[in-house]
């Protein structure tokens, strides 16, 4: 596949089959301002939620349209988390935190 | 592109109609493409568009070189939306961008409350709409079609039964008569038989008028070839009587000129 994915693997050392690890997958359709701030965000919270136990596969659909049909993509940008099951959808540009959390079902800080 | 149907039922379904989809697709003659949304899976957090439903289509388009387009139904697609806001910027966008790229497109819809479509926006951005109605009259079900709009073109405003079968579609006059007597029978049992007997006595009465009309016609005939005859009667009268007056005349005239004759002979001989 000539996906143009970028993949950032964050293992620091943690050990192993106790944390589960996160799979998300982010749709965009060329570097629009929205993708753009949907990744950031993506990033910025899962540094800080989920140090090391993510990835985040980016999907650009003008170079792989024949991908939005297994995730069922409409909406750009999509936030698709693949793991851990349920799969849940994310959409719009991430930049409600509360909701991206609640969406993500990443219960707030205590 | 089905909202509704998944690919396999879609295939199933218009298998009925003489439709073989699965033959279709792999002669890359048709691509389908089921998108499904389901609201309650989906989170919504800034803003967002639907871009991926144009690439979709976009990819669809493009691997089979489609010329048309059919999306059923649009309705089903923007429920799944949360931000109506969205929902109507990216209808126009989508319509604006199907013409653009020279597609024919059959979009269905459903009638909305006050308007012909749910969002009141579609009737406005399509060239046509065509106006879709099934209604029971004497337990006899109708599917009616009206067409409502037809940019650039002159259209008939009424109401028309349609039916649909593996033949393809047949839309009938306001003449009930043309559907159940159309392609295998639309109306069965006894609805059927009693517009059936409806007709025969309403043919019986047509019939029986042509025949007196047939038979007034034929007595004014004769009234008429009558009253010729009385005409010429009168006429031929009237001949004779010209004529044996002109004769009287061209006797006296000849009888005047022998009697001038004689005259001078007479004085002649004086």
């Amino acid at each position: 596949m000539a996906t143009k994915t970028k993949r950032l693997k964050k293992n620091r050392g943690e050990p192993k089959g106790e944390l589960k690890t996160w799979e998300l997958r982010l749709y965009v359709a060329g570097q629009t301002p929205k993708s753009m701030e949907a990744f950031s965000n993506l990033k910025k919270l899962c540094e800080e939620r989920l140090q090391g136990q993510y990835r985040i596969e980016v999907i650009d659909l003008l170079e792989n349209p024949a991908l939005a049909k297994g995730d069922q993509i409409l909406a750009i940008p999509t936030l698709v988390r693949k793991l851990p099951e349920p799969i849940k959808k994310i959409i719009g540009d991430l930049s409600n935190k509360e909701r991206v959390l609640v969406g993500l079902n990443l219960l707030p800080i205590a | 592109m089905s909202f509704e149907e998944t690919s396999d039922e879609l295939t199933e379904n218009v298998g009925s109609l003489g439709f073989r989809l699965d033959d279709l697709v792999a002669q890359k003659k048709i691509s389908l493409d089921y998108v499904q949304i389901d609201r309650s899976e989906i989170e919504e957090t800034g803003e967002y568009d639907l871009e991926g439903l144009f690439i979709r289509l976009e990819h669809a388009i493009a691997s089979v070189g489609a010329k048309r387009v059919v999306l059923d139904t649009i309705e089903t697609f923007f429920s799944g939306i949360p931000n109506p806001a969205v929902v109507r910027a990216e209808i126009k966008r989508l319509f604006q961008w199907l013409k653009n790229k020279g597609m024919t497109t059959i979009i269905t819809g459903e009638q909305g409350e006050k308007t012909f479509t749910r969002h009141g926006l579609e009737e406005y951005v399509s060239d046509c709409v065509i106006f879709l109605d099934h209604r029971i009259s004497e337990q006899v079900s109708t599917g009616r079609m009206r067409v409502v709009k037809y940019r650039g073109s002159g259209h008939d405003t009424n109401e028309f039964p349609f039916l649909i079968d593996e033949k393809g579609i047949h839309v009938g006059s306001l003449n009930l008569l043309d559907v159940y007597v159309g392609p295998s029978g639309v109306l069965t049992g006894s609805a059927r038989l009693s517009r059936e007997t409806q007709e025969k006595a309403k043919d019986l009465v047509r019939q029986q008028d042509a025949q007196i009309k047939e038979l007034d016609l034929d007595r004014k005939r004769k009234a008429m070839e009558g009253r010729i005859a009385d005409i010429r009667d009168e006429f031929k009268t009237e001949e004779a009587e010209v004529k044996k007056s002109i004769k009287q005349e061209k006797l006296r005239q000849r009888k005047v000129s022998q009697d001038r004759e004689v005259m001078a002979k007479i004085r002649k001989a004086d």
